[in-house]
């Protein structure tokens, strides 16, 4: 096994079907159900990001992968945790956390306990702007290298960026 | 008194911590609040439109959609308004199972608000990340209740955030007891959890603020007030739902893109939490009651900021109350009753983590929606909430420009305002003269 393989590993989905392009992360736990993926390796979806903060505190390595608005619909990215908490504001609201407060405030709480491997598989997505199942062609595309993305991670072969990334 | 000691400018341009987009203006003269508008300019959503031709079975589903944190009040408001118009009652076990989806729905709401959004104003802190950082266990405790909420509600609503278990009459799909006893472990940890979180925030410090309000929610025969019952106040009023439209009354300010509550020939009125509290103190499960009278409160609390007590006691209502329908469960044999279609109008509040939301509905013969009302909790606020900063005026002028934000701030917070429910995100100006 490669060195930068990633053994059972959490893979953590977060989004909503009924939110359009939300629900690509979702689409790509799709995939990746359909495929024989190394032992130990763990799939779980989440609709929002606090219920991800508990899951962080945990030795296992974990890939988290979520729709992220972005200038280039379709593209995939994998980003650490300090990236996506840079580009988040501090602001809670009444409804919920964001990705980035999830992982700023599972990083507070859990400190040495928190997963020593985070990556993020970022799709971006344009804002969503509407209700309706299923994600639009151009994120549609990008779930395949996506899930080869995250293949890579997993096994530690192939790691690297795919075509489609930005 | 020199100019510059008798008047003052404060802005604030954002008020973290609620939902939506607005902003509040004040102008102090001295220690009087000349003018406070909650100026609130998030685009209508029109959903009152969208629901106009549309069948009877889709309004839980779309109404549902107002709302990512109180999906379930919609669905709950819309479901009994129409089964009103088409004279279906919804009993038993079914009757229970959505009060159990509600307490789910409860839990998350008030979780969040109290560890997340309120706590850090009572800690001295900015926010919650800010807060975990001495107050870990504080943020965990609200992590674990928000997650046992959200389970709550996937499991009987078929996902976490806008439920599609939902329908006229009930629910698509039943749960099996086996189910639903799986939730029991992390209820009966959240019930002890919500005590002691009881215990904790009546320790904290709260601002010496009281006004005369006029307390209004429902009222239920039985039970603390869910889904059914009269509309009540503590001046006198009490009305069943049909009569809402005879009493209250929304208008258009210039300042805000929604609507604006008040009682005919009254005024601002206070719904929510405190409301519920003040007006069912006798109808609060027992271990409910207990752990108000253990904290020292018991009607009538005036007091908006000690809702964060209130929030906590409601909590400890929706944990025992849902330990309670699922350990009593028996499946029932339909998960919906049947649902005809004719036409008529019906009316329903039910009463929100935020307070009453009602809703009336006119349909056709064919089950077409031909008329919809919502008025969300917020909406009904807005004018007590600007009437809690002008009466905070004298203690505002008293503070430097940051604290007198920070308390404003956190007044406005004491009604965990969904901005985008009513249609809107806030933004504090003060300007004093």
């Amino acid at each position: 096994m490669p060195l930068n393989a990633r053994p059972g590993a959490l893979v953590v989905a977060l989004g909503q079907r009924a939110a359009g392009d939300d629900g690509a992360g979702l689409a790509v736990l799709d995939e990746l159900r359909r495929l024989a993926l190394p032992e130990g390796t763990e799939l779980r979806a989440l609709a929002e990001a606090s219920s991800l903060v508990p899951l962080l505190e945990t030795p296992r390595p974990v890939i988290v992968v979520d729709a992220v608005v972005g200038p280039e619909p379709g593209t995939v990215r994998v980003l650490s945790p300090a990236e996506l908490a840079r580009g988040s504001s501090l602001a809670v609201s009444s409804h919920g956390i964001s990705v980035g407060q999830a992982f700023a405030m599972a990083h507070i709480l859990y400190g040495d306990a928190l997963s020593l491997e985070i990556d993020i598989v970022g799709i971006a997505i344009a804002p969503p702007n509407r209700y309706a199942e299923g994600i639009s062609p151009v994120v549609q595309a990008a779930v395949g290298s996506a899930v080869a993305l995250i293949i890579g991670l997993l096994t530690g072969e192939g790691h690297g960026s795919p075509p489609s990334l930005a | 008194m020199p100019e510059q000691e008798s008047s003052r400018t404060l802005k604030v341009d954002y008020l973290a911590r609620v939902e939506g987009e607005g902003s509040i203006f004040m102008r102090l003269e001295g220690q009087q609040a000349r003018e406070v508008r909650l100026q609130i300019f998030e685009p209508p959503r029109f959903f009152e439109g969208f629901l106009r031709g549309r069948a009877q079975s889709e309004a839980p589903d779309i109404t549902a959609r107002i709302c990512g944190i109180c999906p379930v009040a919609y669905q709950m408001s819309s479901s009994h308004a129409i089964e009103r118009a088409l004279g279906v009652t919804v009993e038993g076990a079914l009757r229970k199972l959505r009060r159990l989806l509600y307490a789910g729905e409860y839990i998350e709401s008030h979780a969040l608000h109290l560890f997340m959004l309120h706590a850090p104003d009572f800690l001295g802190y900015e926010d919650a990340l800010l807060m975990a950082k001495d107050h870990p266990g504080v943020v965990t405790r609200g992590l674990r209740m928000k997650k046992i909420g959200n389970a709550v509600v996937e499991l009987l609503g078929g996902r976490e955030i806008h439920p599609i278990n939902v329908r006229l009459g009930g629910f698509y799909r039943l749960p099996a007891r086996s189910e639903l006893e799986t939730l029991l472990p992390e209820l009966e940890w959240g019930l002890e959890a919500a005590r002691e979180t009881v215990s904790w925030t009546a320790g904290l410090a709260y601002p010496e603020f009281e006004q005369d309000y006029e307390f209004v929610s429902l009222r239920h025969p039985d039970e603390y007030p869910v889904n059914e019952g009269r509309i009540v106040s503590n001046k006198g009023l009490d009305i069943p739902v049909e009569q809402y439209d005879e009493i209250f009354v929304e208008e258009h300010d210039e300042h805000s893109t929604a609507l604006r509550s008040h009682i005919k020939g009254r005024g601002p009125y206070l719904t929510g939490p405190l409301a519920r509290f003040n007006l069912n103190f006798d109808r609060l499960r027992p271990p409910a009651r207990q752990a108000a009278l253990s904290a020292g409160l018991e009607p009538a609390c005036r007091n908006p900021f000690k809702s964060l007590i209130v929030r906590a006691i409601e909590l400890v209502q929706v944990f025992d109350e849902a330990l309670a329908i699922i350990r009593e469960y028996q499946p029932p044999p339909v998960p919906h009753v049947d649902i005809p279609t004719r036409a008529g109008t019906g009316h329903a509040i039910t009463e929100a983590p935020r307070g009453m939301l009602f809703h009336r509905y006119t349909v056709d013969a064919e089950g077409i929606i031909q008329d919809a009302k919502i008025v969300a909790p917020t909406s009904q606020n807005q004018r007590i909430i600007e009437e809690d900063l002008r009466l905070l005026a004298p203690q505002l002028a008293a503070l430097d420009p940051a604290r007198a934000t920070w308390l404003a701030e956190q007044a406005v917070r004491n009604y965990d305002p969904c901005i985008s429910c009513s249609c809107h995100f806030l933004k504090l100006d003060i300007e004093r003269v």
